[in-house]
């Protein structure tokens, strides 16, 4: 087997020295080789695939952040900035430190929701639904926030081609809302084919409306992962809408005291 | 050489001292006009500004720090001359300092602060450390907010019960036989959380003798509206006064049910809350007596409907109900956060009912504007 594969590349080698029509003819099927085998990939893949590929970077064992949240409207620009701590996909603790909302506290627990405001010391308890409502009147839920469920659990997912964003190759995917309780039904993204990061998401409503758009703009590596750490969204249904959703320092991955996810720390 | 060594060391900490607090400071102006029965227009304004310092330094130990300076035009009336810088209304107060450790096992806090027992924004049957009287406030963010100085222990079961002990030293003249003391056990079962209290101590505001103050309290979720259940008494400590009587007549029940509902992305927020204050033992008909006190009949009702059509804008409309006068006070509000940390807003109230109602429409104030601004900054 060995000897056979040896002989096949002498004669290739041969043919490659006697003749340039044969090195061009070589050359162009080669190309044309090596061309199918990198788009091999990109038709291999099924959506759930590239999804949970994308969730590598999404997904993570415990992630301590700090970052802001910039909301831009006609009238200006105001920030939000916070202190997000969260272990697995349903445990989570969010400070907001900017002086508006200063000391507001959420906590996210399985499927349930901790707000705790200071100045009255006093704990508002949310389930169920109230995980997708808005966070300080910001595009993002409180699930975006807190969580990192799968999209999975939500949606059906289509591979419907490839296209090119912003000089990067990408799939893109068509995202539908398996129940009637999910914020956004229709969501399609564009997943970065080379590194397997969400370079684009734009949101619709059940009617096919185009609602929102995301751009990731900006990726920091932190060890194997590749994690947005700027994100635009802006609203089609407002003239000089946009929030920025920047992170300034993260940590991935690190151990993270348990004790954090309590009602004893929401209200200290 | 050492002289500039210190004041390099003394600018270092100042400087880290800074950087571990959390100042922020809150700024409010309001004009006002309020309907008199003898006068076409009362106009007012006011102002109030309160700094908050907060330490952030140490992640076991928190301080805190809150002043706030009150300035008011008394309401008068339309086209009269004003009262001058003599009739201004002017307050300094210390609203929060207060001390929290984290030590092991447990947690403590000591100094001017709120403990919030029991549920409830506006009726809390619970809230039997201030029980404090609600009263109505076109466009409050929070209704229950009185502190007071205390010492407190906070001790955690699991991530979501614990056991919490409050001492509140006497009022003054301090006494010590006045101290008062008090614990709850907050147990979360399954799907429920399950609250219970005691106090043992000077009554309401304006009372003087001890008495002993419970409570039960019960929360939960259902069909995606958050529901809360409270029950609390009191009987005098000592006396001749029938305690089962006692009991009866402060017997006083809450509930509340919280819900959102999404109209969708294009449409907005929409929020609701009901509350119901019952005292079971009080007066379940109608009596021609003036009392504008929300203990006087059975049953009262607090309806509130948030609505946020965009970010930065919200519209409201709450009220008190007296059902058995058939009396109420209503609000109507918008409120726009223009800029960072600015906001603006206008509230309307008017009261609805006869002279001798609960609520009435011919008692100052009964038609009430406030246009507001409330600027907030800090570091």
């Amino acid at each position: 087997m060995a000897h056979r594969r040896r002989q096949s590349t002498a004669r290739l080698a041969d043919v490659w020295r006697a003749s340039p029509r044969a090195r061009r003819l070589l050359a162009g099927a080669t190309g044309a080789l090596a061309a199918l085998l990198a788009a091999a990939p990109l038709f291999a893949l099924t959506g759930d695939e590239i999804v949970r590929r994308m969730e590598r970077h999404e997904r993570h064992e415990s992630v301590v952040s700090t970052g802001s949240m910039q909301i831009t409207d006609r009238f200006g620009t105001r920030t939000k900035t916070f202190i997000s701590t969260a272990l697995g996909d349903d445990r989570s603790l969010l400070e907001f430190t900017n002086p508006e909302e200063a000391g507001q506290k959420v906590l996210r627990l399985d499927d349930e929701i901790y707000l705790y405001f200071p100045d009255s010391e006093d704990v508002i308890h949310l389930q169920g639904a109230a995980l997708r409502e808005s966070v300080l009147g910001s595009d993002f839920s409180y699930e975006d926030m807190t969580g990192s469920s799968s999209r999975l659990d939500d949606y059906e997912v289509t591979l419907e081609g490839t296209e090119e964003i912003d000089g990067h190759e990408t799939y893109r995917l068509r995202l539908t809302a398996k129940r009637r309780d999910v914020v956004y039904p229709i969501q399609v993204a564009w997943v970065d084919s080379e590194r397997f990061v969400t370079r684009r998401v734009e949101l619709f409503s059940r009617r096919g409306r185009p609602l929102k758009r995301l751009a990731l703009t900006e990726f920091l590596e932190v060890g194997e992962k590749v994690i947005a750490v700027r994100l635009e969204m802006s609203d089609f249904m407002k003239k000089d809408s946009l929030t920025v959703f920047t992170i300034d320092a993260i940590a991935v991955d690190d151990p993270v005291d348990e004790n954090l996810f309590s009602l004893e720390e929401l209200t200290f | 050489m050492i002289v500039r060594g210190a004041v390099l060391l003394l600018l270092a900490s100042a400087s880290a001292a800074v950087a571990d607090v959390r100042s922020t400071v809150t700024l409010d102006a309001q004009v006002n006009a309020a309907s008199h029965p003898e006068e076409t227009l009362l106009l007012g304004s006011g102002g109030r500004a309160r700094l908050d310092l907060v330490a952030t330094g140490n992640r076991n130990v928190r301080g805190q720090l809150s002043i706030a300076a009150d300035l008011h035009q008394p309401p008068a009336p339309h086209g009269a001359a004003g009262t001058g810088p003599d009739g201004l209304v002017t307050g300094l107060g210390v609203e929060r300092a207060f001390i929290r450790a984290r030590l092991p096992g447990f947690r403590i806090t000591a100094g001017k602060t709120r403990l919030s027992w029991g549920r409830g924004r506006f009726f809390n049957a619970g809230d039997i450390l201030f029980g404090q009287e609600p009263g109505f406030s076109a466009g409050a963010n929070e209704y229950l907010t009185a502190t007071d100085w205390l010492v407190a222990a906070y001790i955690p079961l699991d991530r979501l019960s614990f056991l919490e002990t409050v001492v509140l030293p006497p009022p003054l003249p301090a006494r010590l036989a006045d101290t008062g003391a008090g614990a709850r056990a907050v147990i979360r079962v399954g799907e429920l959380t399950a609250e219970a209290g005691y106090r043992y101590g000077i009554g309401p505001v304006g009372a003087a003798e001890q008495e002993h103050r419970g409570y039960l309290s019960l929360k939960g979720a259902l069909a995606g509206v958050d529901w809360h259940l409270s029950a609390g008494s009191a009987v005098p400590a000592s006396g001749d006064a029938d305690r089962a009587d006692a009991a009866q007549d402060r017997l006083h029940l809450t509930a509340g049910g919280f819900g959102f509902v999404n109209l969708g992305p294009e449409s907005g927020l929409l929020n609701m809350r009901l509350e119901a204050g019952v005292r079971p033992w009080r007066r379940w008909r109608e009596q021609a007596e003036v009392a504008a006190t929300l203990d006087r009949y059975g049953l009262y009702l607090f309806p509130e409907i948030g609505f946020a059509p965009a970010d930065n804008w919200n519209l409201s409309l709450s009220g008190v109900v007296s059902p058995i006068d058939g009396s109420a006070v209503a609000a109507a509000g918008a409120s726009w956060n223009i800029l960072q940390g600015l906001t603006f807003s206008f509230h309307a109230t008017a009261m609805l009912g006869d002279e001798d109602d609960t609520f009435a429409w011919d008692r100052p104030g009964s038609l009430a504007a406030v246009l507001a601004a409330r600027y907030v900054f800090g570091s």
